[in-house]
């Protein structure tokens, strides 16, 4: 396993996430897509790390934990946002919230 | 009196007639009145001490340092005339607009916050300040007009401020690439007369200034914002646009684009004046052809400022000191008629289709006969000030190099048809019976003159008649102030 | 470890966890208090920081002897402290905002009031950020406060609509960033923004470089609004409570651009070249883009919102300035300087405008509800027009001289390139566009076309606006005019605070 196996893998996550997010019109769907996005990141963090010059520095593992912080906070108010939505929408599909728009 | 006097005078009198409770339409017209005479009163005085040389009541304050823009002010022989007909014409636009009652603080707020930007203009000797004075005028344009204007003021107002602000786009645009190009660092105009502006980009910028001014200047074929916009203002700020804010182009043009930029000048000067005949004849045609009596007048403007502009292209002493005399002319006589059409004949046959009007002359024997005078006055009559403006503006032009005889010709050809349209138009105004039917109009004699009214006509008429019999009481003012630009045009190669 | 470097965003989190802890013991009716306590709190932040920079330069209780990065990742320059004192103000602006709105938000004020500490923070951290750890956390710290902010009220569906939507687009965003710095990471082997200035080891690292901070600058271009990535704008600014819309329009717009400027400082020369093209483009399809939209605006908010892309879009030709090569003319001090400036403009007449808004009684803030402003409260209406004259860069407001300034600085880094000048052509097109639907508001203001059938018969009746309220407004009213027409104050101030770009 050489760093471009990763970087490719990374990268297959990142298409299939940002797919996610422009295509699906679920709600949760969506936000699990963009986990996916955050994950790939986190994985070439991890793999640049490894394989640089200098894995004594531990800043991509950080910076991963970082991330996963992060994302987890953004799931969380993502959540109940999800939870608010539907008790005034009665539904999670994106296309469905359509109050705002262009006159 | 310090000519910046004009200046503090003007925005003191918006801020005192802002803050003036709106009920009051009394007390504010005598305060606008009080300040507008003083700002009149100032610059006549600067008038008479002006030697004939040099740049008057200089001051020069630092203002932005690392822009390289000073607060610069002072006036010169080409300033004066345009100062003085500023206030002249804001002391008779309060005149003839003696009856507003109408949210009366706000309107002369606006009033003279335009008349402030006009004075900043002229005073200015740094061109970044003069740039700011130009934009200030926006918006009191756009509030006068769309708040008491009449037919169509919203399209109207939305024109004008959209029209002279890409003309200001066009102007910022040729004074950065003045400012880089010059590298000196600094906006004052008279280092940038100093710095040596090579020929590539003289050609380049000389456009953007002209046109960019030349804009407001109602230069064809961007004069459409003038017609429409003087028709739909009130009369006092259609008097203002007329006489002093077509004036800020035909300025800007003079001091900016020909001051400092000869190279530039000396080859678009053709172009420039072959757009100055259309301006005049096309003017004059169209004219013609209108039965809204005050979009008569609205062209008539931009047949003048043909002149102006055609008078600038000559680049000759003559040439030059014709335009200037004809910005102070057209200043006097376009804000006159506009008075006359939108104030004094409007408000008692309420109508301005001429087809409507019936036999005015004995039924408003007084006004006719001053609206005759000022029509004859406008069409150039020997002993008015458009007759030596326009005679100064062709000789120049015959004389000028770089006006082809042609087009002389042709503007001469102008000449005869503004005379046409005059006698057509009062012909129609005032010695024809009505010929549209179903009009509300009462027969019977109108009201006479009031005395606001009449002062406002004797102070315009009577500048116009004083400087059409002495015309060396301004030529001879600006001579020097002229020969400096004409002189940097001669030098440059 | 050096925690005075930090002292402003602890006293931040300080004073939101004190606020939450307070809301236990206030009683309903108190609750408004907070949001004055709060502002209180972060004036006095704002005097200190003001008067007194050197205490927080002061000491250090700890020294540094090992840490896992090169550096603290923070600095305290004239820079940061310049964008910190733009942050308090706004969020001083938009706390006293708050309290005025507090009818219309009803519940958990206290929260709110917090929150907006919390993104004070995180706009606070972002102005001294110069890696990309500190970068992230406090992007990430802003933007999730705002999903809350948003959302806030959440008895309306607009305001859930413009949370969530908000909450996709800007965790893709941050998504994208956070693999874009992943990039650079793998390119340089450092989180240090510095490290940008340094070449790589071979080309591929280069090409990893070079996508890398593409797609950091579409991470950023999201949070300051830059076409493509303004999507969310619109919905988000006309669904959000109208404070945090503006708080949104200033804060989180300044703090991509502070951002943004660290981050162009280091860029290696070659590297310029793509970005210079790359924000040039970006530059010119923002202005046009915010311009041509707001054209058919009728609701106040979402017009602001088209508005500010257009801002952004002119603020990142200030931008181009940091990117022209080292050594050309202008230094990209002259580009920073002209960006802090219009911010500062951009600031007073954003918060000036939204109070304005706060102020006026219509649900939806269709341009209706300013119909006859100017006799119901002339205070408000003079407030809003000094404003609206400034956003559309008229003289003699602060407004204008922002614009002139970043034209001149773009003009002078284009003008080398005469096929680039398109850009300033694009630029001033989208000046004179603005006018149209700027004067729009002007005209709701002054003469709009009488009040719809509708509305009830008491519409006319005179606003009145509560003195702190009326004594804020007419200050940035004065702060408008004064500093347009004596910027040498303000300009001399920036002076210090772009010292490092030079």
């Amino acid at each position: 396993m050489t760093l471009n196996h990763y970087l490719v893998l990374s990268a297959i996550l990142l298409g299939i996430g940002l797919l996610g997010v422009l295509t699906r019109r679920n709600i949760i769907v969506v936000l699990f897509s963009i986990e996916i996005l955050f994950n790939a990141a986190n994985l070439n963090f991890i793999a640049f790390w490894r394989f640089g010059p200098n894995p004594e520095a531990l800043m991509g593992p950080m910076f991963a934990l970082f991330a996963i912080a992060v994302a987890a906070a953004e799931v969380a108010v993502g959540l109940a946002l999800v939870i608010a939505v539907y008790r005034h929408f009665k539904t999670v599909d994106l296309e469905k919230l359509d109050t705002l728009r262009e006159p | 009196m310090h000519a910046l006097l004009t200046l503090i005078l003007s925005f003191a009198g918006a801020l005192a007639c802002g803050l003036m409770p709106a009920g009051r339409a009394r007390q504010i017209r005598w305060v606008a009145l009080a300040f507008a005479s003083l700002g009149l009163l100032t610059a006549l005085h600067c008038a008479l001490r002006y030697g004939g040389s040099g740049v008057a009541d200089e001051v020069d304050w630092p203002w932005i340092p690392s822009l390289g823009a000073r607060l610069a002010f002072g006036y010169d022989g080409i300033s004066l005339p345009l100062l003085l007909v500023t206030g002249l014409v804001a002391v008779c636009g309060v005149l003839f607009t003696w009856e507003l009652k109408e949210r009366a603080n706000e309107f002369y707020a606006y009033y003279f916050a335009l008349v402030g930007g006009v004075y900043g203009v002229f005073l200015s000797r740094d061109l970044f300040l003069l740039f700011v004075f130009y934009e200030i005028a926006v918006v009191p344009k756009y509030f006068l007009i769309a708040i008491w204007g009449g037919t169509r003021k919203d399209y109207a107002a939305m024109k004008l401020v959209l029209y002279s602000f890409a003309g200001s786009a066009l102007v910022l645009l040729g004074l950065l690439g003045l400012y880089f190009g010059a590298n000196a660092s600094t906006f004052t105009l008279q280092e940038l007369s100093q710095a040596s502006l090579s020929a590539p980009l003289q050609y380049v910028v000389f456009p953007l200034l002209f046109v960019g001014f030349a804009v407001l200047a109602g230069m064809w074929p961007f004069h459409t914002w003038a017609p429409t916009g003087h028709v739909a203002a009130p009369t006092a700020a259609s008097m203002l646009l007329a006489g002093v804010v077509m004036k800020l182009g035909a300025y800007g043009c003079l001091r900016v684009a020909i001051g400092l930029l000869p190279l530039g000048a000396k080859v678009w000067a053709p172009w420039v004046a072959a757009l100055a005949v259309v301006n005049i004849v096309y003017g004059a045609l169209v004219a013609l052809r209108q039965t809204d009596f005050k979009f008569v007048i609205g062209y008539s403007s931009v047949s003048h400022m043909g002149f102006v502009l055609l008078g600038l292209a000559t680049l000759t002493q003559t040439g030059l000191t014709g335009a200037v005399l004809q910005m102070f002319s057209h200043g006097v006589i376009g804000a006159l008629l506009f008075a006359l059409v939108g104030a004094v004949i409007y408000s008692r046959t309420h109508t301005r289709q001429l087809e409507e009007f019936h036999l005015l002359i004995a039924r408003m024997p007084v006004i006719a006969w001053v609206f005759i005078l000022a029509g004859l006055a406008s069409m150039g009559l020997p002993g008015f000030s458009g007759f030596a403006a326009e005679l100064h503006v062709l000789m120049g032009a015959w004389q000028s190099p770089w006006v082809s005889a042609g087009l002389v010709v042709l503007a001469g050809a102008g000449v005869v048809a503004t005379f046409g349209y005059t006698l057509v138009k009062i012909h129609e105004a005032f010695f024809r019976p009505r010929v549209a039917s179903g009009s509300s109009d009462k027969e019977g004699l109108y009201e006479p003159m009031t005395a606001a009214e009449i002062a406002g006509c004797a102070l315009l008429l009577g500048s116009s008649l004083l400087v059409g019999l002495f015309p060396s009481l301004l030529t001879d003012k600006m001579q020097a102030s002229l020969k400096l630009i004409v002189d940097r045009l001669n030098e440059a190669r | 470890m050096n925690v005075m470097l930090y002292s402003m965003e602890i006293a931040m989190v300080l004073s939101g966890l004190g606020i939450l802890m307070l809301d236990l013991g206030t009683p309903a009716r108190g609750k408004r208090d907070l949001g004055y306590l709060a502002a209180f709190l972060m004036s006095l932040l704002l005097l200190q920081s003001v008067f007194m920079p050197e205490v927080q330069d002061g000491f250090s209780l700890l020294s540094s002897g090992h840490s896992i990065t090169e550096g603290p990742g923070y600095k305290l320059d004239a820079f940061a402290r310049y964008f910190k004192h733009l942050f308090l103000l706004a969020a001083i602006l938009v706390l006293l905002m708050a309290v005025d709105f507090a009818g219309t938000l009803r519940a958990r004020l206290a929260e709110f009031f917090a929150l907006v500490l919390f993104a004070l923070t995180g706009m606070s951290a972002a102005a001294s950020a110069t890696n990309f750890i500190t970068l992230f956390v406090s992007i990430e710290l802003i933007t999730v406060s705002f999903y809350v902010l948003t959302s806030f009220q959440r008895g309306q569906m607009r305001s859930l609509e413009a949370g969530v939507k908000y909450l996709i687009l800007g965790a893709a965003a941050s998504a994208v960033l956070v693999y874009g710095i992943a990039l650079v990471y793998g390119a340089t082997g450092s989180m240090e923004f510095a490290a940008l200035g340094k070449a790589c080891p071979s080309a591929e690292h280069d090409h990893l470089l070079r996508l890398g901070l593409l797609l950091v600058i579409a991470g950023l271009g999201f949070k300051i609004a830059a076409f493509p990535f303004q999507i969310w704008v619109p919905d988000v600014y006309q669904g959000a409570p109208a404070p945090v819309t503006a708080f949104l329009a200033v804060g989180s717009k300044a703090a991509g651009f502070a951002l943004l400027m660290r981050l162009c400082h280091h860029l290696r020369p070659d590297l310029r070249e793509l970005t210079l093209t790359v924000l040039a483009a970006l530059a010119g399809a923002t202005i046009l883009y915010g311009s041509l939209c707001a054209l058919r605006q009728r609701n106040l908010k979402r017009l602001f919102g088209y508005a500010g892309i257009a801002s952004a879009g002119y603020l990142l030709l200030g931008l181009l300035a940091l990117n022209a090569q080292p050594g050309a003319s202008p230094s990209g001090a002259q580009g920073c300087h002209a960006m802090m400036f219009y911010l500062a403009g951009y600031l007073i007449a954003v918060m000036a405008a939204f109070t304005v808004l706060c102020h006026l009684d219509g649900e939806d803030e269709d341009l209706s509800v300013l119909a006859g402003l100017h006799a119901r409260s002339p205070l408000l209406a003079t407030v809003l027009t000094l404003s609206v004259v400034s956003m559309a860069g008229l003289p003699p407001l602060m407004g204008f001289l922002g614009k002139f300034l970043l034209l001149q600085s773009a003009f002078e880094v284009l003008s080398p390139h005469p096929a680039q000048l398109w850009l300033m052509v694009v630029a001033l097109g989208g000046v004179v566009i603005s006018l149209y639907y700027y004067f729009g508001i002007l005209r709701a203001i002054y003469w709009g076309g009488g009040i719809s059938p509708g509305r009830p018969a008491g519409e006319s009746e005179a606003i009145t606006v509560p003195p702190l309220a009326r004594l804020l407004l007419i200050a940035c009213g004065l702060i408008l005019l004064w500093v347009g027409i004596f910027p040498q104050a303000l300009l001399e101030w920036l002076g210090d605070a772009v010292a490092l770009f030079r």
